[in-house]
């Protein structure tokens, strides 16, 4: 299967009279998206801002984040945007350096913030986008769980909307990611079979009935599966929690793999599960997903990462166990939290962990002009540490002392980070 | 120009100038000035810092009187007004790098200045010490001092200073136990493949996260009569009553509390919340007996299958407890429910 990704370069995004790309300027008629997300009968009202790179700006409250994408041969996000149907073949447009950030107030999700200037754009990519913010008001009486999953599903019609403006164009770049069919996907015998056990999401922050996680699925009782790396980059999957659903987009793992595959190794496909909650269901998943990974792909070595708390290493180091006991030889990615906690479930035999980076860092956010998404923050400023309920609101535009895991796109579960760890 | 920074060090009978083996038996003493390697020190410190006073004690007084010559040389010290201490280095000495190790302990503590100490890696002091006190490694041969306390001084002035630190191999520190995060040369996902296909050719890699030590904790014998046994309930579950008015932490707990529950059958969901911020609470909100299972036992209790259930719930939240905070919850609450004779409990958590 083979997917062309057209990228085309947008070096400034304005509101405009009409939504269209011109000489690498992304146009944005403003009233036409508000109109088009306003139909959500959950929204009283919707606000578009931009913020743009080297801006005193803040964003706050950010619910997901995602890359402007359009394809070409078929539905886009099927099963939780358009009608149901594949992807991950084709031809898709995406715009390159423009993010959709959803903006919802909940109180927990005040720390995700993204600065456009400052040290955050030494962490994140995403303080160097051009960024489209979404910002819908509640509608009076709207539950809560179905306002947040109304603001991402606009942030999935804002994404659409404004790739459908290079429909025409033709990309500044075509990346081609191409796997033959498992039975044929042999490669040289001297290059290692390496696949990539995913698992997308973490029951003990249960999705939603009505949650479209993979292809409009709401990912409960989930078993593991293969899918082609395509469909990941694609649009099939849409994260829950813990993870921003641009690094499913642009997923580094899966694109490394295909950087070094027929290189030094042969990409041998994606196996996707679910971390559940009972022990029974933990082992079952690790059991068939390394299953899936050594017999069906026949891999020679397996790349694991997570998404979801600390409950979910568990998951993660079954995963591992069960593969080298198949034979099949395993490396993980597995984030770090707190510098004196470590990671608590790591069995003796398991040697090979990658960290992107540890979360709970204190970092220093300077004051800023402007801020999109609120006014305040419910932080305690001289300890980012204190989680006690009933911590109060402060501007949201002053000096900020927060974790470097709260910077939206600093620390990636998936591997999207510039960080690593050291013993100090 | 900014004024100088105020600096004591600490030396051994030996380096002191007392003498040897024969005379670790001295008390503890201040000379002002630089005395022995403060020159050195001095130099290091050049126009940034200055010695102000050396203190002293001999290696075998200090380590028969710890505290006594730790509470004596802090009071003296705090009149000189330091903003550092460097102690030693003491190389292989094991007596006189626990003494560094000490007062640069009890200096960082209770003056709240910045302390460095130079040992050996195979010195008590080390083991005992570096996740308190930064310890520069200083090897095992005394030829090296100048250029051991070139480092100490070095790493002193960037703490006091406020300076980010190197690594511990560029600064030549031990490390502390203390992870910390750093811009990294290649992504995760292009190291985790390097990795990956480093093991699997036989090559030499190295994890970058080392596997956590533990201690092993024996586990205590059966109860031998469960029908005169009291039985306690425990939770890490979050559960608290209403309104949560101890201020539980829903996370990052660093204490526990009790909740009273003699002549109380059932936990009445509008008495009772949970706060834990690490699983979805709904359905233990609901019904408390989720998480803790008072109801049931109370029945075990009217059977006689228990003797008696304990008289309080001790609980606590535990997403993402700090080991040290998780270990003294954990000893306190077997501390109490020991003394109260309770000789078994139900733990549950989530």
């Amino acid at each position: 299967m083979r997917l062309e990704m057209g990228h085309i370069y947008i070096e400034d995004v304005r509101f405009g009279s009409r939504t269209t790309i011109e000489d690498h300027t992304l146009l944005i008629d403003r009233q036409e998206l508000i109109s088009l997300l306003q139909q959500e009968p959950l929204f009283d009202s919707i606000e578009i801002d931009l913020a743009h790179p080297g801006e005193s700006c803040r964003i706050i409250y950010v619910l997901d984040v995602l890359e402007p994408r359009y394809r070409l041969n078929g539905p886009n996000f099927p099963g939780a945007l358009e009608a149901m149907g594949l992807v991950g073949d084709g031809r898709t447009q995406a715009l390159k350096n423009v993010s959709v950030v959803e903006v919802s107030p909940d109180q927990a999700r005040g720390r995700n913030i993204i600065d456009m200037s400052g040290p955050v754009t030494d962490y994140s990519p995403l303080g160097a986008t051009h960024n489209v913010v979404l910002i819908p008001h509640a509608a009076k009486g709207a539950d809560g769980d179905e306002y947040r999953l109304a603001v991402k599903k606009a942030g999935l019609r804002a994404a659409v909307y404004l790739a459908a403006a290079a429909k025409e164009i033709a990309p500044d770049e075509t990346q081609i990611y191409e796997l033959p069919p498992t039975a044929f996907n042999c490669g040289p015998k001297e290059l290692p079979r390496i696949s990539y056990i995913f698992p997308i999401h973490s029951q003990q922050h249960p999705t939603h009935q009505r949650e479209t996680v993979f292809y409009g699925s709401n990912i409960q009782g989930f078993l593991p599966t293969i899918v082609h790396p395509n469909e990941i980059l694609d649009g099939a999957l849409m994260f829950s929690y813990s993870a921003f659903t641009y690094f499913a987009q642009n997923h580094p793992v899966i694109q490394e793999l295909y950087r070094r595959h027929e290189r030094d190794l042969w990409f041998a496909g994606v196996v996707v599960t679910v971390a559940p909650v009972t022990i029974g269901e933990k082992q079952r998943n690790s059991y068939l997903a390394a299953r899936l990974a050594s017999e069906v792909l026949g891999a020679d070595g397996v790349i694991a990462t997570k998404i979801g708390g600390g409950a979910v290493d568990t998951d993660l180091m079954m995963i591992y166990e069960r593969c080298e006991e198949m034979g099949v030889k395993a490396a993980l990615i597995i984030m770090e939290r707190y510098p004196d906690t470590g990671i608590t479930f790591v069995p003796a035999n398991v040697n090979a962990l990658v960290t992107p980076g540890l979360t709970r860092d204190p970092i220093v956010l300077p004051p800023v002009e402007r801020v999109i998404g609120g006014d305040t923050l419910f932080l305690d400023n001289t300890n980012p540490d204190n989680t006690n309920p009933g911590v109060s609101a402060i501007p949201a535009n002053r000096e900020l002392r927060i974790w470097v895991g709260d910077i939206v796109g600093a620390i990636s579960q998936v591997g999207a980070s510039r960080l690593m760890t050291y013993m100090g | 120009m900014s004024e100088k920074i105020r600096v004591v060090h600490y030396l051994n009978q030996f380096f002191a100038q007392f003498g040897g083996e024969e005379k670790a038996d001295i008390g503890p003493g201040f000379k002002e000035g630089p005395i022995g390697p403060g020159r050195a020190l001095e130099q290091a410190l050049g126009q940034q810092g200055e010695v102000v006073a050396t203190c002293f004690c001999g290696d075998n007084y200090f380590a028969e009187h710890l505290e006594e010559v730790t509470e004596e040389l802090l009071l003296q010290m705090a009149s000189f007004k330091p903003q550092l201490l460097i102690a030693g280095p003491a190389f292989e000495s094991g007596r006189y790098g626990v003494a560094c190790g000490a007062i640069g302990q009890a200096a960082q503590e209770r003056l709240g200045i910045r302390a460095v100490a130079g040992m050996d890696a195979e010195n008590a002091g080390t083991g005992l010490y570096r996740k308190k006190v930064y310890i520069v490694d200083s090897g095992s041969s005394v030829v090296r001092m100048a250029t051991v306390i070139q480092r100490m001084t070095a790493l002193g002035l960037k703490l006091v200073q406020g300076m980010p630190l190197g690594r511990p191999e560029e600064e030549g520190y031990f490390p502390r136990g203390i992870k910390r995060n750093t811009f990294a040369a290649k992504p995760p996902a292009e190291r985790a493949v390097d990795m990956l296909l480093a093991k699997i050719r036989g090559e030499l890699f190295e994890s970058e996260i080392a596997t956590p030590q533990f201690h092993h904790i024996k586990p205590a014998g059966a109860i031998r009569d469960l029908s005169s046994a009291v039985i306690a309930l425990v939770t890490d579950g979050g559960l608290v009553t209403e309104g949560n008015p101890e201020r539980m932490e829903p996370g990052r707990p660093t204490r526990f509390t009790t909740i009273a529950v003699e002549g109380i059958d059932r936990l009445d969901s509008k008495e009772f919340d949970v706060v834990h911020s690490g699983y979805d609470t709904a359905f233990a909100n609901q019904d408390p007996h989720r998480l803790v299972p008072l109801d049931v036992m109370r029945e075990l209790e009217q059977e006689g299958v228990i003797g008696k259930l304990h008289e309080s719930i001790h609980t606590t939240g535990g997403a993402h407890a700090a080991v040290e905070n998780a270990t003294r919850i954990g000893q306190g609450i077997a501390e109490r429910l020991k003394s109260a004779g309770v000789s078994g409990v139900i733990l549950t958590s989530t």
